[in-house]
């Protein structure tokens, strides 16, 4: 990969910003080499010709089967719901998303 | 007998003995499980076992048995489980903190075959972090160790699975495999461990990794076991839109065969070459002696892509099908959560502190060659790059029925030796990967035992659904270098 060493950090901040994922500092600087190494490895692949490949040709595999698009009942879902970190009335609660100056309810 | 041998036999000569009652379920349950306590001190093979439900079931088959009731195939059979597939009422923790609490609200499918082939689940593996690793080292609940020396790592991903069957706990277990989390710790462990087909075996119920190589696949100590699990689990399923509906053949009929005549086996052109421990290349040869002495012929064939290419094809694709994949672990509905003022800190803290190092590397590879200005360079590249693979592989098997690789560049080495080093630890998997890429069976089995002691393992390839085929080959080779032998209990060879 291109650039300074500074340059790839910012790239990692960045995918890790795209991935949701928090990094401390310590990670970041780990991660920054090794990444730098993978990516060297994964750009070999560029050596090889790859013109006229059709990259997700399925000549080898099964057609996927069609299935009736039905309703089957299951009745466990409060078990779902006890494991949620925050349920309230049968749902999944998360912090506010709209902002606004609404009072809670 | 005394209680003690009875962690030596297979899965079907447990169940000839409650036919013909020599011992009862029970009596096989509890011995397993006052093991697994013992031994569990050390090896750490397992993240839950299942002491209770075991043994209430144990005395559930018990009974059945008493009244007469037909017996499954696996009947009363122990069996270990990897902590990615899951279990109902049973925690399923992945081997991460992010899952460390989740109990199953149902079962995968494999798991209701065995269970309906009368198996009891008595413990549920250690293993890699969300499967990603190649040691069991990367596991959220400390690393298990390889029960030959405990001084070195199992093998991953599902290194808990293949320690469990090497060390007695279980005749068999499964695993799952995506870039050799099933062959890699079987070859460590001595054991014989089976990635099948691409949608042979329903994955519904396993804990996604990476959607287009992920297989469920059996761990063994005899290759009669391999067939018996191997018929069970392989049972069609619609709720995995991969898995086929072709007719499964009868896996114990491609066993005990005498010859290989008109049989082809290949062999890697320049193997000798390649850089490889030399326990492993004169256990390469000598399993192709073998297969020759049995009549079959023996061709050379090439994989230079698959050698060379195969790792980064493999360390592009399978980490961007991994980042999409864990995109859904995001502490809303299920997991790890922290408590977090607004919603993208809740997924920006939850996903950090949930998940550990190795799975962190691979979804910031896996968002990074989706990015949109990189997708081309390294997405589409390698995915074409697949394609070469496949091509290669269809030409060698133009030539031979089933090809003999190595199984593993090494034997099993240290514990820690490359946990700082990604790119070395991702050669353990040199030879394993583009059997997935491809989509093909494929067996690792112990060939010989090294000067120090440890296994040594070799790799048979099968052509798509050619599991007949490899079991064939295996079979011969089973017949004179003897089947896998327990580690513990000081009965090592």
């Amino acid at each position: 990969m291109s650039g300074t060493s500074d340059g790839l950090v910012e790239e990692i901040r960045r995918v890790a910003k795209l991935a949701m994922l928090e990094l401390n500092e310590d990670e970041m600087k780990h991660i920054g080499t090794q990444f730098k190494n993978i990516l060297d490895q994964l750009q070999k692949l560029s050596e090889l010709d790859t013109k006229d490949i059709n990259p997700f040709s399925l000549e080898d595999m099964e057609p996927m089967p069609w299935r009736k698009d039905e309703v089957v009942a299951w009745n466990r879902y409060s078990e779902v719901l006890s494991q949620a970190p925050v349920s309230e009335e049968g749902y999944f609660k998360v912090p506010r998303i709209v902002e606004g100056d609404h009072d809670e309810k | 007998m005394k209680n003690s041998e009875f962690l030596k036999l297979s899965a079907l000569e447990l169940v000839e003995g409650y036919k013909k009652g020599d011992f009862t379920v029970s009596d096989v349950i509890e011995t397993a499980l006052e093991h697994i306590e013992v031994n569990e001190r050390n090896l750490n093979a397992l993240i839950t076992p299942l002491y209770e439900e075991a043994r209430s079931r144990s005395w559930m088959l018990d009974a059945a048995l008493a009244r007469g009731e037909e017996l499954g195939s696996l009947f009363g059979v122990p069996v270990v489980v990897k902590d990615n597939i899951t279990v109902d009422g049973v925690r399923t923790t992945c081997g991460s903190r992010m899952l460390e609490n989740w109990i199953s609200p149902y079962s995968a499918h494999v798991v209701e075959c065995l269970e309906r082939a009368g198996a009891v689940i008595i413990g549920k593996a250690n293993m890699d972090e969300f499967a990603m690793g190649s040691s069991t080292e990367f596991s959220a609940f400390g690393p298990a160790l390889n029960p030959w020396d405990l001084s070195r790592v199992p093998g991953g991903s599902s290194g808990g699975s293949a320690a469990s069957v090497a060390a007695g706990y279980a005749p068999i277990a499964l695993g799952s495999d995506t870039g050799g989390s099933i062959r890699q710790p079987a070859a460590f462990c001595g054991v014989y461990g089976l990635k099948p087909t691409y949608g042979l075996v329903s994955r519904f119920g396993l804990i996604a990794f990476a959607s287009s190589l992920d297989q469920i696949g059996p761990f063994a100590r005899s290759l009669k076991d391999v067939a018996a699990i191997l018929q069970v689990i392989s049972e069609p399923d619609a709720r995995d839109a991969t898995c086929t509906r072709k007719e499964r053949p009868n896996y114990a009929e491609f066993l005990n065969v005498t010859s290989l005549e008109g049989f082809k086996v290949g062999y890697l052109a320049g193997y000798e070459s390649l850089e490889i421990d030399d326990e492993i290349k004169r256990a390469i040869s000598q399993t192709i002696e073998i297969c020759k002495e049995a009549g079959a012929e023996i061709v050379e064939v090439d994989l230079p892509i698959s050698t060379r290419y195969g790792l980064p094809c493999y360390y592009t694709i399978a980490p961007a099908e991994a980042s999409s994949n864990l995109a859904r672990f995001d502490g809303v509905q299920y997991g790890f959560s922290v408590v977090a003022d607004d919603l993208k800190e809740l997924y920006l803290k939850s996903r950090g502190s949930g998940f550990g190092p190795e799975v962190k590397r691979r979804i910031l590879i896996g968002t990074f060659v989706l990015g949109s200005s990189r997708y081309d360079a390294y997405y589409l590249q390698a995915q074409k790059v697949r394609q070469l693979i496949i091509r290669e592989f269809n030409a060698a098997f133009s030539k031979a029925d089933v090809l003999i690789t190595p199984a593993t560049p090494t034997l099993p080495f240290k514990r820690g030796e490359k946990l700082t080093d990604p790119v070395k630890a991702y050669m353990a998997d040199l030879f394993t990967i583009p059997v997935n890429l491809a989509g093909l069976p494929a067996l690792s089995m112990r060939a010989s035992m090294s000067q120090s002691g440890l296994p040594v393992g070799v790799q048979l390839i099968g052509k798509k659904f050619g599991e007949g085929d490899i079991l064939k080959a295996a079979s011969v080779i089973e017949q004179v270098v003897g089947p896998a032998a327990t580690a513990l209990g000081g009965d090592r060879k």
